[in-house]
């Protein structure tokens, strides 16, 4: 009985999105400052291991915020096994935002009489909906809204966080393209346009594969949304901030998950 | 208009010692190496929260490397429109430099800061704190890229 009950819980788990894939996401550009006009080229993977590539991601929800708000699509992409890679042209004066993501994702999971396992859908809330059989039980929807990116400057740092109000965003606080290792770098989130107060940042550095713990070190967001981060080491970093919200009973849909991450270079003092 | 009023505000706000000139003296050292290339060089007044007070010198050629002059770049090299008069100019070959800068540095601890970045070579940052009553000569001797850096500074 304890065994069946444990399977059950462990295939409901796997049922959900993000939980699925325990993988860190993340986008690497060659550079993050530039001092001259530039094509920056970018990793586009997902990987335990920081910053080593290990599965390709699918490029067609990247876009490039340019420092004057005008949307550019990557240059050259290509979907390897290992690594999706494409290049950005970096030609303005100012800071560049690549994103991949932030747009909310459906996924249903349904249980069709007769058949072993619950079924599991993805897609528009809508088609989701209109693909589950009449006789169908214990039907539950779910959200997820998934931001990943990186700034990248030429010249002088500009403000281009995204502010969509939609998910988890990092709206203010230090320029992602000027910290320091031995200055502590304040970072503000929002939660769908709020301050994202009690969620968790985790902060991993680079390298994680030539020592034998992670190294991540988390911060819970005070009232305003804001942690301060203390750097370790120079390097790159991936810092990660996810919730996962249970809706109250007879809500459409059943859990709403949120995720951000961004990868940033922290300079030797 | 707003960052009119703002720059007013903190011109009021720090108050100024009137034309100081500050002499440094720099050491750009012979590297024994199989390919040489002459080291982009910044040197710059810092104040205590390690903002440019003032640029005093930047040896550079392509504008696509300037960022690697990296503490320079991200404190306020990029937001510099070079050429800077009489400051900024082109990579200088080994030997002893005399740069004089004369003017107006706001009061309080100051920190004279020497980067010097080479193509496949290494990269130096030096920090020398300025006497704090702006009057008398302060020295370091850099390790690798840099060789003695000597500034005096004098109302």
């Amino acid at each position: 009985m304890k065994k069946q009950m444990i399977v059950a819980l462990t295939v409901s788990v796997m049922g959900w999105p993000l939980v699925a894939d325990a993988h860190k996401r993340w986008l690497l550009p060659t550079d993050f400052s530039l001092s001259d006009a530039e094509q920056v080229s970018f990793d586009f993977t997902a990987s335990n291991n920081l910053f080593y590539v290990d599965k390709g991601m699918s490029m067609d929800g990247v876009e490039i915020i340019d420092p004057a708000g005008e949307v550019h699509k990557p240059i050259n992409p290509v979907k390897r096994k290992r690594r999706s890679v494409f290049d950005v042209d970096i030609e303005k004066e100012g800071t560049y935002r690549v994103m991949s993501g932030g747009k909310p994702m459906y996924f249903s999971s349904f249980q069709v009489p007769g058949e072993e396992k619950p079924s599991r859908g993805r897609g528009a809330l809508d088609e989701l909906k209109a693909k589950i059989p009449a006789n169908a039980t214990d039907v539950k929807f779910s959200e997820s809204i998934s931001l990943l990116e990186t700034y990248i400057t030429l010249g002088a740092p500009s403000d281009n966080f995204g502010k969509s109000g939609q998910g988890i965003e990092l709206v203010g606080g230090a320029h992602p393209n000027t910290l320091y290792a031995d200055e502590p770098s304040r970072f503000v989130f929002n939660l769908n346009g709020k301050p994202a107060k009690g969620l968790t940042v985790e902060v991993t550095p680079d390298g994680t594969r030539y020592r034998d713990e992670e190294g991540t070190v988390s911060y819970t967001l005070d009232d305003k949304g804001a942690a301060e981060v203390n750097w370790s080491v120079p390097g790159r970093y991936l810092i990660e901030v996810g919730a996962e919200i249970e809706m109250p009973k007879g809500n459409e849909i059943a859990k709403r998950y949120y995720s951000y991450s961004v990868t940033l270079e922290v300079l030797q003092p | 208009m707003r960052k009119l009023v703002g720059v007013a505000a903190l011109m009021a706000a720090t108050s100024f010692v009137q034309a100081e000139t500050l002499t440094v003296e720099l050491n750009i050292p012979e590297m024994d190496v199989a390919e040489y290339h002459r080291p982009y060089i910044a040197v710059w007044v810092s104040d205590d929260s390690r903002q440019i007070v003032e640029h005093v010198a930047v040896w550079v050629e392509q504008e696509k490397w300037w960022r690697d002059l990296r503490s320079w770049w991200r404190r306020g090299g990029s937001q510099t429109e070079l050429p800077i008069d009489g400051v900024s100019g082109a990579t200088r070959k080994p030997g002893t430099y005399t740069l004089t800068w004369d003017g107006d540095l706001p009061e309080g601890a100051l920190t004279l800061n020497v980067e010097a970045v080479r193509e496949v070579g290494g990269r130096e940052h030096i920090r020398l704190p300025l006497p704090a009553n702006h009057n008398g000569k302060v020295e370091v001797k850099g390790s690798k890229e840099l060789g003695l850096i000597a500034a005096t500074i004098a109302p």
